[in-house]
């Protein structure tokens, strides 16, 4: 690690020449920028990591058949487990994905959990991403940099090499191909994550596809070459859903293959991950994952959700209002990092509103503890220093669900702010799993 | 990969030609910098018309600064390398990482040197760069038809360039001959009326004499891209 | 039981020609316990090869495209169904009819126009239903050209006024509202003119039409060829195209008592 952290210049040039960037929009202009590396690693042990390992695979696979499920027969609905509410009332649940049912009933074939860990050592599963978890190729190409620079400190440390993932992913593609070449589509090289889907695309040996490169013919999907056109059996999509098909979806998108759904539909191509999964990453949802392992595994769930509450139930709801300061309360019709509040963090006045909202319309809010997690040390020009990190750890799922033993360490560049996203300025760092 | 789209091949093609021109407006402007130290005012004027530029210039040291280093110009050196790195980085899956990294590092030390923090010197790890970009395409690019569209691309530029400004004229008729070769083995389709008057001057170019016809070729000689 | 024979077209035509044409159209007879098809046929002109599918709301859906530069496009059907309002068998309601879409979510306008209205009754029943229909037709004006596809029901609603899309919109928001799954509907309706939009509300297992623009029950001269939870659910014709065109359309529609050949 020593060693590691003396090479900071030439992993930071080594990153630059690789173009490890991500790309951010300042007062309306493009600009890509480095995504910031610390060469200080999260370690975690092999005991450790068996456990997560068990648990991440139960959780995906558990988050696969409620998306089967309610897509098709909703059983999990008619027994009661979770209220049709939280399913039907999402804009997570579209309607045109009803009653389809994709290649090897795999609707999240690339899932990305986020987690921390408390101050015990315990992990917490904060969310899901099972439309499209971004991420996994920064400690991929950080790892191989690394090892070049400091190969003492790999050779001394028994660290498991996560420099598979393009094979893993290929091997994904591969078992839900229809029959045809696999290929990435990405948005374009102004979508933020784009150095990733270039990178990802030559790392599983894909073709790099972007809207007008691919088109729909008699319920088939076709690459457009110069000399002849090519089927294509797999795409790994990185545009959202409502972008993905103009006759399906949004009619005014232009990054999409217009009627790529009716090739969908008829079983002649895989989409990854499938159009649909916003419901079961939406956040009311969140609350239910553990049952959901209950339910369609029969098992204990291994990994802990941080607790919980729903004021749509009567008890949480009194347990909310009586403890309303000390939550995080979400409101489940925003996105992502959008509409998350630290009760405490409001004025008087505010922390009012709220709790009416949240009176008003308890089935749209949830709240959570806040989990005082793990501080990792970070390497800065004054001095190293701890910051709040999380794990984004990378789930995939081909003829059977695996953990890349590796996964996308963010942290925080401000002392003691929580938040660790790459847009508010927070970096990355690679994550060891030591093999004994 | 059996066969590449549309879009591609249009990349590839135009990555060959831009970071051909950056290689030659670095080997002439380094030359016109040397020059200008003790010598006579370049002819920036000239310049500008053969290259058909807009001459927004006010004096030779202007004309080397802002030519080489202002992303403000789109004819600037740093402007063409931005659109050799915009084509490139579409190519990835295509081209390699390891192949694409030298076209990183060169678009980095053009960033570099425009913003000061090092000096003109860094043209020369620029061409470097470039070189070494080249090479490695020649090596690793083993689906040949991507491989010869870049290089065609690299070569019309190279032709192009040399008409415009009389560079190196005498090595024309090679590269007319170059070029022929290099066509032979990718997919654009060509202008087959250009091509014969191309091919028929190429023994003896005579590029003064027939400047307008044998750019009127080599710009329209592949209708697509 | 009633025949009824039915012809419907619409003509878009383009400024100027347009190209990469694809297209989504829901266009023929929706079969149910209710309606039989005994012909039926989706025409395109430019003619163009058409995929056959059904959605997992049971519509379906034509499916094609148009590469090449056109400067119209004309898509219609037209056929014989029987309609036997009779042979009604029940049928489940999926969940999502229950919940508000993006289309029909009421805004507080609409939900105390529902409080006052329908506020103290607690049965969800078919003359619920019935008072539901008469009073947003009492309520908005039909006003040709004031609305568009995307005006939600609450933008109708605080404007009173609309086309029968809108009034389905308002009626379906209501009705949830008060505990019933709805559906949209598009289809043809007896007589000549365009297009038309009405619900269906499940009540007791059956679907029951209300046709909120001409305030009456669907009656055996209603032909459903689509439905969802709203309009954006089951557009009659779906398309992107590349081109920068106006368009300007025209819809023939018929649909009148069978006549033997």
């Amino acid at each position: 690690m020593d060693s590691l952290a003396s090479h900071v210049a030439l992993i930071n040039d080594q990153l630059a020449r690789y173009g490890v960037k991500f790309g951010v929009y300042k007062n309306g202009v493009f600009n890509e920028r480095l995504f910031p590396f610390d060469s200080i690693a999260r370690v975690i042990d092999a005991d450790d990591w068996a456990g997560i390992e068990r648990g991440l695979s139960q959780r995906v696979d558990a988050l696969n058949a409620f998306l089967k499920d309610v897509y098709g027969n909703r059983e999990i609905i008619k027994d009661g487990v979770i209220p049709e509410d939280f399913v039907f009332s999402s804009p997570g649940y579209l309607t045109p994905c009803v009653g389809i049912t994709p290649p090897k009933d795999i609707y999240s074939h690339i899932s990305g959990i986020d987690m921390v860990q408390s101050r015990d050592g315990d992990w917490f599963v904060l969310e899901d991403n099972l439309r499209i978890p971004s991420g996994a190729s920064y400690p991929l190409i950080s790892r191989g940099i690394c090892r070049k620079c400091s190969p003492d400190t790999f050779r001394k440390n028994k660290i498991v090499d996560n420099r598979n993932y393009g094979a893993m992913l290929r091997e994904v593609m591969d078992n839900v191909n229809c029959g045809g070449i696999n290929v990435v589509f990405t948005p374009g090289r102004y979508n933020a994550a784009y150095f990733e889907h270039a990178y990802l695309a030559e790392q599983t040996g894909a073709v790099l596809a972007e809207a007008g490169d691919l088109y729909v013919e008699d319920e088939r999907v076709y690459y457009r070459s110069y000399e002849r056109s090519q089927r294509v059996g797999a795409i790994y999509r990185r545009v959202s859903d409502e972008y993905l098909d103009p006759t399906t979806f949004l009619p005014e998108s232009v990054i999409g293959i217009p009627n790529v759904m009716s090739a969908y539909r008829a079983g002649n191509v895989a989409i990854i991950n499938a159009p649909g999964n916003g419901i079961a990453d939406d956040k009311g949802i969140y609350y239910f994952v553990p049952k959901m392992v209950e339910y369609y595994l029969g098992e204990k769930p291994l990994l802990h959700n941080a607790p919980t509450y729903l004021p749509f139930y009567p008890d949480d709801y009194k347990y909310v209002m009586e403890n309303f300061e000390k939550l995080v309360i979400k409101d489940t019709a925003e996105a992502g990092g959008c509409g998350v509040v630290f009760a405490s963090s409001l004025s008087e006045e505010e922390q009012k509103t709220l709790r009416d909202k949240v009176s008003a319309n308890p089935r749209r809010w949830i709240a959570q503890e806040i989990i005082d997690f793990t501080e990792l040390p970070v390497h800065l020009p004054e001095g190293d220093a701890m910051r709040k990190a999380d794990l984004r750890a990378f789930v995939l799922t081909g003829k059977e669900t695996k953990v890349w033993p590796s996964g996308l360490t963010r942290y925080s560049t401000i002392a003691g702010n929580a938040i660790v996203n790459s847009s508010q300025g927070g970096g990355f760092k690679d994550t060891w799993i030591l093999s004994q | 990969m059996d066969s590449l789209a549309i879009n591609k091949l249009d990349r590839l093609f135009w990555l060959g030609r831009y970071t051909s021109r950056v290689m030659i407006e670095i080997d002439i402007l380094e030359k016109v910098y040397d020059q200008i130290i003790d010598g006579p005012d370049y002819d920036y004027v000239d310049f500008c018309q053969k290259l058909e530029i807009p001459n927004v210039y006010t004096s030779s040291e202007d004309f080397t600064r802002r030519f080489i280093l202002d992303k403000e110009d789109p004819y600037s050196i740093i402007s063409n390398m931005n659109c050799a790195y915009d084509n490139a980085i579409m190519l990835r899956d295509t081209i390699s990482s390891g192949a694409l990294s030298y076209i990183e590092m060169a678009t980095n030390t053009m960033e570099a040197m425009a913003e000061g923090r090092i000096t003109l010197l860094g043209l020369d790890d620029v061409v470097d760069d470039l070189y070494a970009f080249s090479g490695r395409i020649d090596e690793t690019l083993l689906e040949s038809s991507s491989r010869y569209t870049l290089k065609c691309g690299s070569i019309v530029e190279t032709i192009d360039m040399s008409i415009r400004l009389n560079y190196r004229l005498d090595e024309l008729s090679d590269k007319l001959t170059m070029l022929n070769y290099r066509m032979q083995h990718m997919p654009l389709r060509r202008d087959g009326k250009r091509l014969t008057i191309l091919l028929d001057l190429a023994p003896n170019p005579d590029p003064v004499h027939n400047r307008f016809i044998l750019l009127d070729c080599i710009e329209g000689l592949f209708p697509d891209v | 039981m009633k025949m009824l024979d039915f012809d419907f077209s619409t003509r878009i035509a383009f400024s100027e020609p347009v190209h990469d044409h694809y297209f989504v159209l829901r266009c023929l007879p929706r079969t149910s316990s209710v309606l039989r098809v005994h012909s039926a046929e989706v025409v395109t002109d430019p003619i163009c090869h058409l995929s056959k599918q059904t959605d997992g709301l049971g519509n379906t859906l034509s499916v094609g495209s148009l590469v090449g530069d056109h400067d119209h496009f004309e898509y219609g059907s037209h056929g014989t169904v029987e309609i036997d309002l009779t042979c009604a068998k029940a049928e489940e309601p999926h969940a999502l009819f229950r919940y508000p879409s993006s289309l029909t979510r009421p805004d507080e306008g609409i939900e105390s126009f529902a409080r006052e209205a329908f506020g103290t009754i607690t049965s969800a029943d078919a003359s619920l239903c019935t008072e539901i229909m008469h009073a947003v037709h009492k309520e908005m004006e039909y006003v040709p050209g004031s609305t568009n596809v995307h005006t939600t029901a609450a933008e109708a609603f605080s404007k009173r006024s609309g086309v029968c899309q809108d009034f389905a919109h308002i009626t379906i928001s209501i009705m949830r509202l008060m505990g019933v799954p709805v559906r949209y509907v598009s289809g043809l309706a007896y007589g000549e003119g365009e297009t038309h939009a009405w619900v269906e509300a499940n009540i007791g297992g059956f679907w029951h039409g209300f046709d909120p623009t001409r305030d009456q029950l669907v009656n055996e001269e209603y032909i459903p060829l689509a439905v969802g939870r709203d309009w954006s659910d089951c557009p009659i014709e779906s398309g992107s195209f590349i081109g920068l065109a106006n368009q300007t359309q025209i819809v023939n529609m018929v649909v009148k008592e069978h006549e033997e050949q």
